[in-house]
């Protein structure tokens, strides 16, 4: 008998605490708030101006950020979801670790994006500039 | 856009339920109207990212999949309106509920409809669900809705992170009513996920109504909606909730064949079971985790019936899939290392140490409530409350074998992961585990004594 009603009071406390968890992930998310999809929205604007240049629709195309510039600061945390992003967005483009390809993205801040234009400087013509990411176009095959 | 969008997929959500419905002929409660809608959801999704994935195959480019799932949608819309002529229906039963049963289903209803409201809060501001979502489905999804050349989403040029090698069926879905809606949509993938996920919770609520009782039916749906671990998930536009609906699909219809003995529920089955390997790597666990239990209860009870009706509803999926890893799929990383890697990887008995810690911190204080598992809670439950098991007694070691193959498939992924382990364990063995616990919920509720045994006046 006293097994009945030890199974009584734990269904009682399952069902409260499951009526608590559901008030509070109502409360919770009326309460977050998150900036995620402007900022989605917005790197899809971003991208989009930029590979209108491109003259092909698929393909691989290059891609580096500060990580890929040795003694370039960096958070790799950004660094990754700036990657991912960047690939979402330029979808059905295909984005290549380097610059080895014709069409390259660059995501570097302003000082380290001048560092790679000096040492670069004949290979690559800039070909647009949008919310500190540029364009290039290899010249010197 | 948005009423489009739902539109767009009721399309096949309608004929996944009537293909149901026309196998499955019943009673016609209530309760089974919720089976049968929720299977149609699954079921319908499924069918419609398969042909989907013939048609891109066939006819890439050619804007008319519309016409080809309305042609689907008449066809057995006409084969049901023949069949109906001829079925004598069995006079439905009325549902009458006692004081205990309305308690119960209130509290579920309480709890499922904060949570699901919460959850629609939250999505509507991740518009284009969570990182994986953005990296893998709804990446893939822009490459087949905007590129003639669709192969290129799963083309072995992509980063390894974007994991190209996953299975494309949240992707096709997504893709395809884009092509009907003629633009590109968040409401969409945002719909597709609460539509996996109301699916995961209408079936476990009417199965266990159907083969347990109502009370029992409310409890599923507490312990679903009650643990934000889950119901969480549905709002990701991830695929662990579409694949942990079919993982309860399966075992679902394992269920009832075993009950009804009716051929269609066990090819139903294994046509869940493909559709699981068709959402996910993990689904080929358990694809291949169900296949060799099937295998080992053919031979225990010497007759190849049972798996061959398995295998007639695997067929297609199974075919489609071994097409896709095999034709158009990169390899998957985790054998990038070769033999020898693994076979290192294997033997390293730190990562067995290290993956054996996680998987007791998860099952012992994970996702559930006060630092207590939700595992442990389960576990505890089915101690205190299990029937001894006469009806369902084969089935149910049937389903907990498969778990067992299924937990331990993950463990061997996760000793062969090319990843830092420490990461990829922190980054996804909740998720893991989201994938097998609505069938886990079903199946320990399946074997515990109802709440109207237990709050019964006679206490013998």
């Amino acid at each position: 008998m006293w097994k009945k009603y030890l199974q009584r009071f734990i269904l009682i406390v399952i069902a409260f605490f499951c009526v608590k968890t559901g008030i509070e992930s109502l409360m919770s998310s009326t309460n977050e708030r998150s900036n995620d999809t402007a900022v989605v929205a917005n790197w899809d604007k971003r991208l989009s101006k930029l590979t209108a240049h491109i003259p092909f629709k698929r393909g691989p195309i290059g891609y580096i950020s500060g990580e890929d510039i040795p003694g370039a600061t960096f958070s790799p945390n950004d660094a990754a979801g700036e990657y991912v992003l960047t690939q979402y967005s330029v979808a059905p483009l295909i984005l290549v670790r380097g610059t080895d390809q014709e069409w390259d993205i660059l995501n570097l801040d302003d000082q380290t994006y001048e560092k790679w234009y000096q040492t670069h400087l004949n290979d690559f013509e800039v070909v647009d500039f949008t919310g500190g990411m540029h364009l290039v176009h290899k010249v010197n095959k | 856009m948005n009423i489009l969008s739902l539109l767009a997929l009721s399309l096949p959500v309608l004929t996944g339920t009537i293909i149901v419905h026309l196998l499955w002929i019943g009673k016609n409660n209530l309760v089974e109207l919720a089976i049968k809608l929720s299977l149609g959801i699954g079921i319908g999704l499924g069918i419609s990212s398969l042909l989907y994935f013939v048609y891109l195959i066939l006819f890439a480019a050619s804007p008319y999949f519309l016409y080809v799932e309305l042609a689907l949608f008449f066809t057995v819309l006409a084969v049901i309106f023949l069949k109906y002529k001829k079925i004598v229906h069995a006079p439905s039963r009325r549902l009458s509920l006692n004081f205990l049963q309305i308690a119960i289903l209130g509290i579920a209803g309480l709890v499922s409809v904060s949570s699901f409201i919460g959850l629609v809060i939250q999505s509507r501001q991740r518009a284009h669900g969570n990182w994986d979502a953005w990296m893998i489905y709804n990446r893939s999804a822009r490459f087949i809705y905007r590129s003639q050349e669709w192969q290129d989403a799963f083309s072995k040029d992509m980063n390894v992170m974007f994991h190209a090698d996953y299975p494309p069926l949240l992707a096709l879905n997504i893709a395809s009513s884009w092509d009907i809606l003629g633009g590109e949509t968040t409401y969409v993938p945002a719909f597709q996920s609460f539509l996996f996920l109301l699916a995961s919770l209408g079936l476990c609520f009417g199965a266990l109504a159907s083969l347990k009782s109502l009370g029992q039916a409310g409890l599923g749906l507490i312990f679903l909606s009650g643990i934000p671990f889950f119901i969480g998930e549905g709002g990701n536009q991830q695929a662990d909730v579409p694949l942990a609906f079919y993982i309860l699909a399966s075992v679902v219809f394992l269920f009832f064949y075993y009950r009804e003995k009716r051929a269609a529920l066990m090819a139903f089955a294994g046509f869940a079971a493909g559709l699981s390997a068709w959402t996910k790597n993990e689904g080929v666990l358990f694809l291949c985790a169900s296949v060799g239990i099937m295998v080992v209860v053919t031979f225990w009870k010497r007759s190849f019936r049972d798996l061959l009706l398995y295998f007639s509803g695997l067929l297609v999926p199974l075919a489609l899939i071994l097409y896709f890893k095999f034709q158009i799929a990169p390899p998957s990383e985790f054998f990038s290392g070769g033999s020898s890697k693994i076979i290192q990887d294997i033997m390293d008995s730190s990562r067995h140490q290290m993956i054996f810690d996680s998987f007791k911190n998860f099952l012992l204080h994970g996702s559930g409530w006060n630092n207590i598992g939700v595992y442990v809670i389960l576990c505890v439950y089915f101690l205190l409350f299990h029937s001894c098991i006469k009806d369902n007694r084969d089935v149910v070691f049937i389903a907990l074998a498969i778990f067992v193959c299924q937990i331990t498939g993950y463990y061997v992924l996760y000793l062969i992961s090319p990843y830092d382990l420490q990461w990829h364990l922190s980054y996804s063995l909740d998720r893991l585990f989201v994938q097998i616990y609505p069938a886990i919920v079903f199946v320990v509720l399946i074997a515990s004594q109802s709440p109207e045994k237990i709050f019964s006046s006679s206490l013998e």
